[in-house]
């Protein structure tokens, strides 16, 4: 089986966004919502100073505290390891949406829990998630932790450095953030996360 | 729709506190009048409580989802269960002459997780204000026995032991929010400001005020005590009113 997972390269994202509309086009996001959002800092002092670009979106957490919260099963781990959510199951309850220490889900219009699914529909097609096609730094990667010989392992091996968001959570999030800016104060999670 | 929660899951655990409260603390009343009228305040409360959640579904029409699966581990189903449950076993004791000593127990023990499900499914989230301590359950306990106490008191009820509940409860209340606030201002404090002089400080401070303070005096004091019941219960509505709210604080993208 299995387990997608996704990098971005912090250093080589320039914070363009094209990722975020290529993912509202794909997947008709409803105005005022984001499944995928850049958050940017300012990191350093004058005149030693770099603003950092994180994109940020579901993490589909191998361990996702989203899913056991979910009292009608609508929400749910995927065989190949993408976290999910079953519309016509969903009956808005915002459960999920308070569980997620990372704030990735927010309530469809439509009345269903929605946030990024990394691109499932295309995946399952063997296409790669809309945006990492899109990204024009290619800081992106998107692969199977499973697989060998996926590009994943590549990049991660490339890496100097790895991190996760929230590592303390115990969520162990299968999107991984490569090369960190030095003083972002995240953690230092060291490279083993093939698990 | 927004997913988050607001008025009508305030409303609930005030209604479903207050009642299951009312209900538990008569069953200590050696006063069959009393603990009739209790259990007919924890049907109602329930009742009235379980069709608010429905309502603040995003999909009202589909709560039936909620009870056709088997979901142990989510405690929202577990909530939704024991509502349930609790709703039938107040209703048999209503319709019953006789009250059998096995379904009073069974009973106060569905209506105790009732009022302190509440809690637990506040601090089964991710947000800091309300899962960083462990005190949300026995705060929400608490305010039933307070806000339960004096709904008897205004009912008409004028047991001695009435009052010590409301006092004594209305002084752990106080110790165990205070105790609550410092213990998550680490995490949450953002929520924490919000509370003390922010968006939320007219229900903090209501609370704090008239909702515990004033009605102590006036109590210690024996003095209005119909007025002094209907300050507690405006209290218990003002505490989970800056609970459910503080908790969601800053729950913003940026
Ligand atoms: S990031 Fe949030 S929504 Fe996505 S799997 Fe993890 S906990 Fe669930
Ligand atoms: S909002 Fe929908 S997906 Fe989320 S916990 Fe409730 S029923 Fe499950």
């Amino acid at each position: 089986m299995a387990r997608y997972a996704m990098v971005i390269d912090l250093e080589a994202c320039v914070g363009c966004a094209a990722c975020a509309v290529a993912c509202v086009l794909e997947n008709e996001v409803p105005p005022g919502h984001q499944r995928l959002w850049i958050r940017e800092r300012e990191l350093g002092r004058f005149p030693e100073l770099t603003v950092e670009y994180r994109p940020e979106q579901c993490l589909h957490c191998e361990r996702p505290p989203c899913v056991p919260v979910c009292p009608t099963g609508a929400s749910y781990k995927s065989e190949d390891g993408l976290v999910l959510v079953r519309a016509e199951r969903c009956i808005a309850c915002g459960a999920c949406i308070a569980a997620c220490p990372y704030d990735a889900r927010f309530m469809n219009p439509a009345g269903y829990v929605d946030k990024c699914t990394f691109c499932a529909h295309r995946v399952r097609e063997g296409r790669e998630p809309a945006c990492v096609e899109t990204c024009p730094t290619g800081c992106r990667v998107f692969g199977d932790l499973d697989d060998p010989e996926s590009p994943i392992h590549a990049a991660l091996e490339r890496a100097r450095r790895v991190d996760v968001l929230k590592p303390e959570q115990g969520t162990a999030p299968k999107l991984f953030y490569l090369n960190t800016p030095a003083r972002t104060g995240l953690r230092d999670t060291g490279k083993e996360v093939d698990a | 729709m927004t997913g988050e929660w607001g008025i009508y899951i305030v409303l609930y655990f005030w209604l479903a506190a207050m009642g299951g409260g009312a209900f538990l603390i008569a069953l200590g009343l050696r006063n069959e009048r009393a603990r009739r009228s209790g259990a007919f305040l924890a049907f109602i409360g329930i009742v009235v409580g379980a069709l608010l959640l429905v309502v603040d579904l995003g999909q009202p029409a589909r709560f039936w989802h909620l009870l056709v699966g088997f979901h142990p581990v989510s405690v929202m189903w577990l909530g939704s269960v024991v509502l349930a449950l609790a709703g039938v076993s107040l209703f048999l004791l209503l319709v019953l002459r006789e009250w059998p000593g096995w379904l009073v127990w069974i009973t106060a023990i569905l209506v105790l997780l009732v009022v302190g499900y509440t809690g637990v499914l506040l601090m089964a989230t991710a947000r800091p204000f309300w899962s960083a301590s462990p005190l949300m359950p026995w705060i929400f306990l608490a305010s039933a026995y307070t806000t339960g106490a004096a709904l008897l008191v205004l009912l008409g009820n004028h047991e001695p032991q009435l009052r010590r509940v409301s006092l004594n409860f209305a002084v752990v209340e106080a110790i165990l929010v205070a105790a609550h606030l410092i213990w998550v201002y680490p995490q949450a404090t953002a929520a924490i400001h919000a509370m003390l002089s922010g968006e939320l400080a007219w229900a903090f401070w209501g609370f704090a005020i008239l909702g515990v303070a004033l009605p102590v005096i006036m109590e210690l004091q024996r003095r209005a005590e119909a007025l002094a019941a209907v300050l507690v219960l405006l209290g218990g509505f003002l505490l989970r009113y800056f609970i459910v709210y503080a908790g969601q604080v800053g729950v913003l993208r940026f």
